[in-house]
């Protein structure tokens, strides 16, 4: 044969072979994969289970098998103590043992557990190996259905996004998941079985608290940042890296510039100089300001992290140490009277721009009966629109112990009303 | 050359796959596969999933529904607050709704919602566009259920399957009847829970509505498994948030001889005892009462608000399943002792338990 005809005939062959291969597999192998991913799930599920666990009103996760619990902060984050239920119906008390508001995340360890006694657990992944598409399951408790006989509800769903920025959590993973109230502090599960992220918000429309679609969870590779520091108990705080001030006009993607340093300040002893271009911190490139910010939001205080900059033609990793977000709190200013009317807040010190930006929420506090949470921006009280946080002060100051307020408040880019009735600060 | 070629193109093929973004293998059917798998699922059943339209009058008058367990914490009555726009999702739109033909002559099973009310008439459509005056028989309010009859025979049914093989992640899809007749409508989730409405229903996350409750929910073997009911939650009617209900298929044919005859099952009295509390293990486990509904059997008896439950029946009662599980058992009218703690005297109480 013409050795032209024969190359001829050979790539037909590959032709055919790769359009059969494209073209995909018959009914039944179709089938035995649908099968295959189904039975795959139905054993996700049962290995994962038994680590869920039902806490206020909401859902938690046994990470560890020395009995470490991860929850919401709005879940737990006001008591010191939970009655938890397993699917089994077994019920343990858990001790609050760490904090942290502004990521919403809370840490609990089983009380009273025997030496070397363990419970059954699922442990963290690695959520910077997730893959837009990739199949999770998200375990819950959803409008509470499951309180009468503490059987969890179980949705299926992909991952939607990555490392978004919205409503107040700074590197969310996004999911189509059904997630409801009842499912916050829950478990977003891969297919091997690990907790990837902890549900918390969801996306509402028309003040519906009903899943649309779009669900958010903080991710793991985060949780794991705040571990040490949570296990040490209280409450953390998030870093900010401290005299900073980024060039409010430059190209979108190519990542923010530096406008000035502070002398002296951490951003100063790091090495930051004028006109730095930040390209990434670790791995996580950062092309926005926006990104920046959220990238930031994964550290807690006292972390040092590298940032790799470009100065002129040259790249260089600069290692500076985030330092506390400062807050003020409500009563700064007012007499010590304890009668005197109080919602329960500690104002951020480093918003900028109108309304009030909450770092804290008292526990017990009227702020925190009202649904109000870390992050929130408190844009107007009642009918007046709040300016700043001496303006909130003052209206707070001029009402009543008992007297009904409304917040219109933001969360991420979410407006909300919530009731608040103000309280002495003696109360509970 | 050939075998160069041919690696070439299957490792470009491999180093494209999803399957190199995870670490293990786990099956990754194609949007395809799961295309071919449904539609081979549902064509046995589509012809039988009719379309219900009724011409009604007024609604069932709203009846209150037995509080549960009171113990919903504060952030949750936000939930059941109106949403802003009451109106647009709280009416039942005037719309054909569902129903599932489960034999040859014309029985169709559907959501009781779907039916209720006054109705001046009632219609069911065929996937074929022929439409039949419907007779409403039975129902069962509790579970949801409706039966009607149509005069036909030879018709496409769907035989009811067994259930016991169930689990929590199987693949299910809701069936529906679309306005437009000759169109079904196909959502797909998974089996949620096992056990809900004692045990009548299981939860699904494929999502269910006003359109297609009273439809069919099969597996990926086409076997009908159940007919969806109530979505949840009530409030929020016309939005489905990922959490539905479907009666089980077996509790539909234990319950359908009943319907035949048109009865009309009421949900069976539970006994009542007319308590609010919560699980507490200070100083000991029990349930700390915080409220006695009035003229109850409790408030009758002279249980307190404030006094720890501790015992029924001589059993240590820990948490409000627990509660719930030894009443149930007693049921309703019988009597029971509970022993109560009230400062740090152990008390009996001989209680006779009312029903609602």
């Amino acid at each position: 044969m013409h050795p032209f005809a024969f190359r001829r005939s050979s790539t037909l062959l590959i032709t055919l072979l790769a359009a059969s291969m494209a073209w995909g597999q018959s009914d039944d192998s179709s089938k035995a994969t649908v099968l295959a991913l189904q039975d795959h799930i139905v054993k996700t599920v049962n290995k994962v289970k038994p680590a869920y666990i039902m806490i206020g009103g909401g859902s938690g996760v046994i990470f560890t098998p020395d009995g470490w619990i991860l929850t919401n902060n709005h879940v737990a984050g006001s008591k010191k103590e939970w009655p938890i239920i397993t699917p089994d119906r077994q019920r343990f008390m858990a001790d609050l043992i760490g904090t942290d508001p502004r990521g919403d995340i809370a840490l609990l360890k089983i009380r009273d557990l025997k030496e070397g006694q363990n419970v059954p657990y699922c442990p963290l992944g690695d959520s910077d190996k997730l893959v837009i598409g990739q199949r999770v399951i998200a375990v819950g408790n959803p409008y509470l259905v499951g309180m009468r006989n503490a059987e969890p509800v179980v949705t299926v769903g992909i991952i939607s996004a990555l490392h978004r920025f919205q409503q107040g959590y700074s590197d969310c993973i996004q999911t189509d998941a059904a997630i409801n109230p009842g499912n916050s502090g829950g478990p977003l599960i891969d297919l091997q079985g690990r907790v990837i992220g902890i549900n918390g918000r969801v996306a509402v429309r028309f003040g519906n608290r009903v899943n649309t679609g779009v669900g958010y969870a903080i991710p793991a590779n985060q949780i794991k940042n705040f571990l040490e520091v949570l296990r040490k108990g209280g409450v953390v705080s998030h870093g900010v890296l401290k005299g900073l001030a980024l060039d409010a006009r430059y190209p979108q993607g190519k990542g923010p510039v530096v406008a000035r340093i502070s002398k002296d300040s951490e951003a100063d002893l790091a090495g930051f100089k004028r006109g730095d271009r930040i390209l990434a911190i670790h791995d996580y490139p950062t092309p926005s300001q926006n990104r920046l910010a959220g990238v930031l939001g994964t550290y807690p205080a006292g972390t040092v992290v590298p940032f790799r900059i470009k100065r002129g033609d040259k790249e260089l990793i600069l290692r500076a140490k985030l330092t506390a977000r400062e807050s003020r709190s409500e009563t700064a200013d007012l007499s010590r009277n304890p009668n005197a009317p109080f919602l329960g807040v500690e104002f951020s010190l480093e918003h900028k721009g109108t309304g009030v930006e909450i770092e804290k929420v008292v526990p017990g506090s009227a702020a925190e009966k009202s649904g109000l949470q870390a992050g929130d921006i408190i844009l107007g009280f009642d009918s007046t629109e709040i300016r700043n946080a001496q303006h909130l002060i003052h209206l707070i100051a001029r009402r009543k112990v008992g007297d009904k307020v409304q917040l219109t408040v933001r969360r991420g880019n979410q407006n909300m009303t919530l009731n608040a009735t103000l309280a002495s600060r003696k109360s509970k | 050359m050939l075998r160069l070629t041919l690696t070439l193109f299957l490792l470009a093929t491999y180093l494209s796959s999803p399957l190199l973004g995870q670490e293990s293998p786990t099956p990754t059917p194609s949007l395809d596969d799961f295309t071919h798998v449904w539609r081979k699922a549902s064509s046995k059943i589509i012809p039988a999933v009719v379309q219900i339209e009724v011409d009604r009058t007024a609604e069932e008058p709203e009846k209150k529904e037995p509080s549960g367990s009171k113990q919903i914490p504060d952030m949750f009555k936000q939930l059941f607050q109106r949403s802003k726009h009451p109106n647009r999702y709280k009416s039942r739109p005037i719309a054909p709704t569902s129903g599932v033909l489960i034999s040859a002559d014309g029985y169709v099973i559907t959501s009781w919602f779907n039916v209720s009310g006054t109705l001046r008439s009632l219609t069911v459509r065929l996937s074929d566009g022929r439409s039949f005056p419907g007779k409403l028989l039975g129902r069962d309010e509790s579970k949801d259920l409706a039966l009607v009859k149509i005069e036909a025979t030879g018709l496409p049914f769907a035989k009811l399957a067994k259930t016991d093989h169930l689990k929590v992640g199987h693949f299910v899809a809701a069936l529906g009847r679309s306005t437009d007749v000759k169109q079904h409508t196909m959502t797909r989730g998974v089996v949620s829970a096992l056990d809900r409405n004692d045990g009548n229903q299981f939860q699904l996350s494929a999502r269910t509505n006003y359109g297609n409750s009273g439809g069919a929910v099969i597996d990926i073997e086409g076997r009908l498994l159940g007919i969806v009911t109530l979505i949840h939650p009530k409030h929020n009617w016309g939005v489905n948030s990922g959490v539905g209900f479907a009666v089980y298929t077996p509790v539909l044919l234990k319950i359908l001889p009943r319907l035949q005859k048109g009865e009309i099952i009421k949900r069976p009295r539970r006994p009542f005892l007319g308590i609010s509390g919560e699980a507490t293990d200070k100083p000991r486990k029990g349930i700390r009462i915080r409220e006695v509904h009035p003229n109850t059997a409790a408030a009758k008896a002279g249980i307190k608000k404030g006094d720890l439950l501790i015992k029924l029946n001589g059993n240590r009662i820990n948490d409000l399943q627990g509660l719930v599980t030894a009443i149930r058992r007693a049921g309703a009218g019988k009597k029971i002792s509970i022993t109560i703690l009230r400062g740090d005297k152990e008390i009996p109480f001989q209680v006779v338990l009312g029903s609602r």
